[in-house]
């Protein structure tokens, strides 16, 4: 993959960050990277070599099983390539890869990262071997310190060098053979047959686990070599423990709780605490017997090792304590941050993007992009109980354990459509006198009066 | 129905006539249906309010013709609450579901054992009280669900406690005279209880159902009739004190000038309303035409204070051609389906079109009336739907009049109404469709027509065409509740679908 020239770009970065200091100044709305490539040509031929690359190195005895895999990886990619899942924003490109590429120097390490920045809010990175890896935004969003994001990279370098892809294909394949062999099936069969349908439902559990086990031990692995390669940059190592910290906490949540009825309160239409009001259940939910415990063991189900687990084994990796690093902040926090509204929104989760707006808006009173969002936000919600779409773009009223983040879904459930309409008119026009020369606003004020459309009229 | 007689059939369409009160949509999948059966569904109401959803279903138990029972409920938003397991013969099942905040009453009956009581359990599932009724056929499981298909709730959650409603017979065949059995039912198995039965010496036919209370007092409507084919029918409204079982008042709206249908009623501070159909002074219900809807108002003590009428030929002529027999064109007769009177006097009423031919009986569109607390008519909602015509199983149902076909369909189930669900300040009426659809398969789809602030709001919602079999049911504020069973899969599909308003 070509490299991208650092001192070409150095002007636009610092333009894009000179915006973002302007837009906290409430001048410069806030507008959404693209999901298109500069030159998708380029970047699909990129990722074709690697697939190449990669099925030309697979065993000759899996190669079934590895060539599957490596077209499910390569097709899946360039689905999401297509679906404009990734955001292709030339400075945290820049950002990202510099973080890696220092990684890779100090460790004396070959791989030429490919790294696509992933739409998807949650807090997550992935290797994909082969040097491919996705940053979701998510994750830049909840990292606010370089050397957080610097650890977890190395994490993902870790798994890249460990060839845990690799492994995982190889255990596939062992498993496959396994499973095959006539002499298994046969008891199997036996078992079904004379109604030991426990039995056979305890031993596919088992190699569910034993997939699960094998995920687990490749995390502990990543850790302890991620560490290494965090500590080869010079970078104090108790980063990695205060990440593991962070992605423990559930980023979604906001941290001060937010008061709906003045947040949403125009004087135009009046919030009605109805739309807040908590539901009166059934024996407040609970009755009688509650459900039996699940087949599934859930933690003997997870990919990654506890959290506080891994917390407790990277301290104890480390010869320090903890600190609160070094102080270098990661700049496209708030970019992140809205790209994750956005993705919400364009994913039809109008709840989460609702939310998120009003968490934004907590801390930026006066930003007429999150204002507009709100008012977005409310609109798509009224299309889709229009288009009878509702229920996926808004969870359950228990999704949530935040008790804020639950007063959203709930009054978005109790809110009447036409109450909806109403309120996010009234909001967006509110807005618009407010901040008459917001560009955001007038868009979503004048979509939110053509109103919804029905297909039904 | 398939073999019973026309003389059955009327007797059908006597207690439903008795029984037809007011009537008054996350997803949650049942997949094992494999290994269990699924006996019964049903809404958990409080009031006019829906609090929930049961479902019964059974397994093999342990023992030899034991039955392992699972009453499942889940909350208004489908959420599991949790269940309660019991055991007990084949041929168990739950008619009614109700729940007053503080305890659920089920209504159970054992058709073989010819057992009919009522459970009251705690929030543990606990037994707090076991009422034992007198059981009779009109206690059968395919009765009780035609009935609350229709809105008929043998239980209603009332203060403190509820009311249960039976039919008795004297004897066990259908064909023998009826009665009714009112209960109250404490929440305090120590407290006072009360019953009320049809007198013994009657000469008449009678049944009863709930209509409205409130801390001191509960109305029921009594039919009358003198005989099985007799086609003289009376109404009348049964005021009693809910603390004491005293009776307070019984209101003659059989004595009246027109006689008049009372399906609904609703106690508002002093003032109690009662609502309904009204027909000419020599008209027979079931056999002839209403005329229109009648609202009575009567103080607490029974004393009548004003009557108010709205004939539907004077006040849907201005919106529809009307012939001389009372028939809209294009919509032909009307079947009444729902009624509801909102506390300051509105009355909301949701009825069918039909019309028919020798034993046919084609269902067409639906009319939606809003009357204002003076009984002025203020919007007609004309709701266009598929046509559809249906055969009627019982034998001579040729030589009857149309209404009486019209009963007879409806006793069926082979209109399209589906409920009436009143909600705080809005009225949801639901109607399930077979659509003929073009350049694509044929299918279901829900039509529901919501009054808010005096104008009714329009939804569509189209159903899987796999789905074997739908039934729509009345949900909280907002939304319906629709339940898709798709046989190959065995699976039970039960939603809620948010309604435009």
């Amino acid at each position: 993959m070509p490299r991208i020239n650092l001192r070409r770009l150095r002007p636009f970065l610092f333009g894009h960050l000179l915006l973002w200091v302007v837009a906290a100044h409430g001048q410069v709305e806030f507008v959404p990277s693209s999901c298109v490539p500069a030159d998708s040509l380029l970047l699909i031929r990129n990722l074709d070599s690697r697939y190449q690359l990669a099925l030309a190195e697979a065993p000759v005895a899996s190669r079934e099983i590895y060539a599957e895999a490596l077209m499910d990886r390569h097709e899946g990619l360039l689905d999401l390539l297509r679906g404009e899942q990734f955001l292709f924003e030339p400075g945290v490109q820049v950002y990202v890869e510099a973080i890696f590429q220092e990684i890779i120097r100090a460790n004396q390490l070959e791989p030429d990262p490919l790294i696509l920045i992933g739409r998807s809010p949650t807090a997550n990175a992935l290797s994909l071997g082969n040097g491919i890896f996705i940053i979701n935004v998510g994750l830049l969003e909840l990292l606010s310190d370089r050397q957080e994001l610097a650890f977890v990279f190395a994490h993902e370098l870790a798994h890249d060098q460990l060839r845990h892809l690799y492994a995982k294909l190889d255990a596939r394949a062992a498993l496959s053979d396994q499973l095959g062999q006539r002499e298994f099936r046969r008891q199997m069969k036996k078992a079904i047959r004379k109604g030991r349908t426990e039995e056979v439902a305890g031993q596919l559990q088992e190699i569910v686990y034993g997939q699960r086990r094998h995920s687990r031990a490749h995390e502990v692995e990543a850790d302890s070599l991620g560490l290494l390669f965090l500590r080869s940059t010079g970078a104090p190592a108790a980063a990695a423990g205060q990440t593991l910290a962070k992605l423990k906490t559930d980023p979604f949540y906001a941290t001060d709780s937010i008061d709906l009825h003045r947040a949403l309160h125009v004087a135009d239409y009046p919030f009605k605490a109805r739309w807040v009001k908590e539901e009166d259940l059934l024996f407040g939910g609970e009755f009688g017997e509650q459900e039996s415990e699940s087949f599934w063991d859930h933690d003997s189900l997870r990919t990654h090792p506890a959290l506080d687990d891994r917390i407790l084994r990277v301290d104890s990796l480390l010869d320090t304590g903890p600190s609160d690093g070094d102080g270098q902040p990661q700049p496209w926090v708030e970019w992140a941050a809205r790209e994750c509204a956005e993705s919400y929104l364009a994913e039809g989760a109008t709840a989460h993007a609702l939310y998120t707006a009003l968490k934004l808006l907590q801390r930026r009173p006066d930003d007429t992009y999150l204002h507009a969002l709100v008012g977005r936000s409310l609109l798509a919600t009224c299309q889709a109980i229009e288009d009878h779409d509702f229920d996926r773009c808004v969870p359950p009223p228990r999704y949530f354990d935040d008790p804020v983040a639950r007063q959203v879904v709930r009054m978005l459930r109790q809110m009447r459509s036409s109450e909806m309409l109403h309120l996010c008119r009234a909001y967006l026009a509110d807005k618009q006198s407010r901040y008459p020369g917001s560009r955001a606003i007038q868009t979503a004020f004048a979509k939110a009066q053509e109103g919804i459309i029905s297909a039904k009229d | 129905m398939k073999n019973s007689s026309i003389l059955q059939t009327l007797f059908g369409i006597f207690l439903l006539a008795f029984l037809l009160p007011p009537a008054t949509a996350q997803k949650r999948s049942f997949g094992d249906l494999e290994t269990v059966v699924m006996t019964s569904t049903g809404i958990i109401k409080s009031g006019d309010e829906v609090k929930g959803y049961y479902f019964l279903h059974h397994r093999k138990g342990d023992k030899r013709g034991e039955m392992e029972y699972v009453l499942q409920l889940v909350d208004q938003n489908l959420e599991p609450v949790g269940k309660k397991t019991f055991k007990g013969n084949n041929s168990l099942s739950v008619t009614s579901v109700a729940y007053n905040g503080d305890l659920l009453a089920v209504r159970l009956v054992d058709t073989e054992e010819e057992k009919s009581w009522v459970q009251l359990l705690d929030s543990e599932g606990k037994s707090v009280d076991r009422t034992t009724l007198s059981y009779t056929i009109y206690d059968h499981p395919q009765y009780a669900e035609s009935m609350t298909s229709q809105g008929y709730f043998p239980l209603a959650a009332v203060p403190g406690g509820f009311m249960s409603y039976s039919t008795t017979t004297a004897k066990k065949s259908a064909m023998s005279k009826t009665g009714y059995e009112i209960r109250f039912i404490p929440n305090d198995p120590e407290g006072k209880s009360w019953k009320l039965s049809s007198n013994e010496d009657r000469e008449e036919f009678e049944a009863a159902g709930f209509l409205a209370a409130d801390e001191n007092i509960v109305l029921s409507f009594v039919g009358r009739r003198d005989g099985l084919m007799s086609r003289a029918m009376y109404f009348d409204v049964l005021a009693v004190d809910l603390q004491t079982g005293k009776e307070l008042f019984t209101y003659r709206a059989s004595e009246m000038e027109n006689t008049v249908w009372l399906t609904d009623a609703t106690v508002s501070g002093d003032r109690i309303l009662l609502g309904g159909q009204y027909f000419g002074p020599d008209d027979k219900m079931i056999k002839d035409r209403p005329q229109g809807l009648a609202l009575i108002e009567l103080d607490r003590s029974g004393k009548e204070k004003k009557e108010s009428y709205l004939s539907y030929e004077q006040s849907l002529g201005k919106h529809f051609e009307m012939d001389s027999k009372g028939r809209v064109e294009g919509i032909g007769n009307l079947m009444l389906h729902g009624l509801h009177i909102t506390p300051d006097g509105s009355v909301v009423a949701a009825m069918e079109g039909f019309t028919t031919f020798n034993k046919l009986v084609t269902i067409k569109d639906a009319l939606l009336l809003y009357l204002d607390p003076t009984m002025k008519l203020q919007t007609v909602e004309h709701l266009e739907k598929d046509q559809r015509t249906v055969e009627l199983p019982m034998k001579g149902a040729a030589l009857a009049g149309p209404m009486v076909l019209g009963f007879a369909a409806k006793s069926i189930g082979a209109f399209d109404f589906s409920y009436m669900q009143p909600n705080e300040d809005v009225v949801t009426v639901s109607f399930l469709n077979f659509e003929r659809r073009k350049g694509e398969k044929n299918g279901l789809s829900v039509y529901t027509c919501t009054l808010l602030d005096g104008a009714f709001t329009r939804d569509k919602i189209r159903l899987d065409s796999d789905s074997d079999r739908a039934s729509v049911f009345p949900s909280k504020d907002g939304y319906v509740m629709v339940m898709e069973y798709f046989a190959k899969e065995k699976r039970l599909d039960a939603r809620l679908e948010r309604l435009r308003m």
